[in-house]
């Protein structure tokens, strides 16, 4: 048996060596961040851990709670569908679209000035946002919205808060949650070549035509990623629901994730909160993979099919 | 209702014969007529407040002698009827869980938009700036303090009180030095210092004769009878969970989202999954 060559063992470290460079700080993050969570998590759905952290035994109580006595589980899980599917679908893509072509078709400067106010919520405290949000649908006259409503259009006061609360956390959700999208898409719209535009004026096309022949084709890849993106996102994100309507009124606004947290971290039932949460970690899996697959994403990570200049 | 008729609430509720759903009926004419905003206005979020008001329809959070939390069907459902009942009449505000303590302080005392208003004692201070009161006369002018009333007719009013419990740890090295602070804070002149800096009512009968309280602590004097029908709040580590339990049910039927059965076997099933061991249930 031959020795190795000196120069291929030593290609062979270096190969060792980037790997651990460059993939090594992403996989500490990957594991500490994303797996040991998950496993803790699983392992923690099995005991019995209450308020005071003890863990006196493994059980399956919890399995058989949710699948026998929790008469919340499954309207949470719809009021989830409707606030995931609702946001998804009006804000963060579709708006976020529409905000994109908008500041994208106007002059620079002030594209560039609009879509920084559109951030502005991004950059502040959440608490504060939701408080702004507060004071917008407070129900008496104070209100922002009453007092629009009332002074400026001399319509009855309404109470959002109360008697559209689903529709209050999609607003508050959507309008923040839109400029991320956004951003993606308008540096998508801005590394479509401009020669493009320029030929299709040429030939005639109005914008409604170079909207939907040139523009929309380059969108598909940031379409498709800010959908599994903001799905995964808005499926475990409840912290403005928390803060502006706190769950209710009744139950009306308790999303899936804020209803394994009332009952780990309100309630002190930890192991049962554990348990809620790995649906929430099924359900992100199954629909990150089914999209992954509907979507041909896979396609994404080939080289891009727009060469710049 | 005139002021003579005002002026004799707090004997009649006391005797049973004003009872829970006479001040729901009371309070929903005064809506319906405009005299006041709101009928019944209550805290916005989960409390002590309404134990009292549980009571007088049979409830009672406490089994004494197993040191466990307890809850009636039969007397959840009483109560629950009876929310429902007030919510019809509009004197509960369906949105009443909705609102700020921002805006149920400014609809319960400077405002003057509420004709009921669910308080302690301790409220008289924000009571006294908000009306800008220049002392007890101009109080009592604006407002009559009546318990809970009964929740029939020759039944029992109730109230609250807690009672606040010191406890040492049995780790401390200092066990009896923390005892003497104790005892020595209990004494009535310190005591007394406290009750009226703070409104809450002295621990002792005799500091009602101190000159300071009966001068500073007018509230509290007027305060001491109605401690005829208080129970006190158990001092069980899940009373919090319990009573944020209970306030959800009346959530749920304040704003229409349950009905008193509904809202019984709701509150009884969170207690049995949240509390376990901790809640007994009885029929």
């Amino acid at each position: 048996m031959r020795a190795m060559p000196d120069f291929a063992r030593a290609q062979q470290n270096r190969q060792r060596a980037n790997f651990a460079l460059f993939l090594g700080p992403a996989l500490v993050l990957l594991v500490c961040f994303f797996i040991a969570p998950v496993v803790v998590d699983l392992g923690l759905a099995f005991t019995d851990m209450g308020r005071t952290l003890a863990v006196t035994g493994f059980t399956l109580d919890n399995f058989e709670r949710m699948a026998t006595r929790d008469s919340r589980l499954l309207a949470s899980l719809g009021i989830t569908a409707i606030f995931v599917l609702s946001t998804l679908a009006v804000f963060n893509v579709t708006f976020a679209l529409l905000l994109a072509l908008v500041t994208t078709a106007v002059p620079k400067a002030f594209g560039a000035f609009f879509q920084a106010v559109w951030l502005l919520p991004r950059m502040s405290p959440s608490v504060v946002y939701a408080l702004l949000w507060a004071w917008v649908v407070d129900p008496n006259e104070r209100g922002l919205l009453n007092q629009v409503l009332v002074h400026v259009l001399g319509l009855p006061p309404v109470d959002l808060r109360s008697n559209q609360p689903l529709l209050t956390i999609i607003l508050a959700n959507g309008f923040i949650g839109a400029s991320l999208g956004m951003i993606i898409f308008t540096s998508a719209i801005r590394s479509i070549p401009e020669h493009l535009f320029h030929a299709a004026r040429a030939d005639g096309a109005g914008s409604l035509a170079i909207v939907r022949h040139i523009v929309f084709p380059a969108m598909r890849w940031p379409i498709s990623y800010m959908t599994i993106h903001q799905t995964l996102s808005l499926l475990v994100s409840f912290e403005y629901i928390l803060l502006i309507t706190g769950g209710g009124p009744f139950y009306d606004t308790t999303v899936f994730s804020l209803y394994a947290y009332r009952r780990a971290f309100e309630n002190g039932q930890y192991a049962y909160g554990a348990a809620l949460s790995l649906i929430l970690i099924v359900i992100g899996v199954i629909a990150a993979l089914g999209m992954w697959r509907l979507m041909d994403m896979r396609r994404l990570l080939q080289p891009p099919r727009i060469e710049g200049h | 209702m005139s002021d003579k008729d005002i002026a004799a609430l707090p004997a009649k509720v006391d005797a049973g014969e004003f009872t829970a759903n006479d001040l729901c009926d009371l309070a929903g004419r005064a809506v319906q007529k405009g005299v006041a905003k709101y009928g019944i206005l209550h805290r916005p979020n989960a409390g002590p407040d309404f134990q009292m008001i549980t009571e007088v329809f049979g409830g009672d959070p406490y089994d004494k002698q197993a040191g466990k939390l307890q809850a009636s069907k039969a007397a959840l459902h009483a109560f629950y009827t009876w929310v429902k009942y007030c919510v019809d009449k509009k004197a509960l505000f369906p949105n009443n869980s909705a609102m700020s303590w921002d805006a149920i302080e400014q609809a319960a005392m400077g405002g003057d938009e509420a004709l009921v208003f669910f308080h302690g004692v301790w409220r008289v201070t924000d009571q006294m700036k908000a009306f800008k009161f220049k002392g007890k006369d101009d109080y009592f002018h604006k407002y009559t303090w009546i318990n809970a009333p009964a929740g029939k007719k020759g039944g029992k009013p109730a109230n609250l009180s807690h009672p606040i419990a010191y406890a040492v740890s049995a780790k401390s090295k200092n066990k009896e030095l923390a005892a003497y602070i104790v005892a020595l804070a209990s004494q009535s002149y310190p005591n007394m210092q406290h009750a009226v800096s703070t409104n809450h009512t002295p621990i002792n009968y005799g500091e009602q004769s101190m000159p300071e309280l009966v001068d500073k602590g007018w509230a509290l004097v007027a305060a001491t009878p109605m401690l005829k029908y208080a129970s006190f709040m158990p001092n069980h580590p899940k009373i919090g969970q319990y009573n944020s339990i209970i306030f959800k049910g009346i959530q749920g039927v304040e704003t229409g989202r349950l009905n008193a059965d509904k809202a019984t076997d709701f509150v009884i099933d969170e207690l049995q999954n949240e509390l376990g061991k901790d809640v007994v249930i009885k029929n």
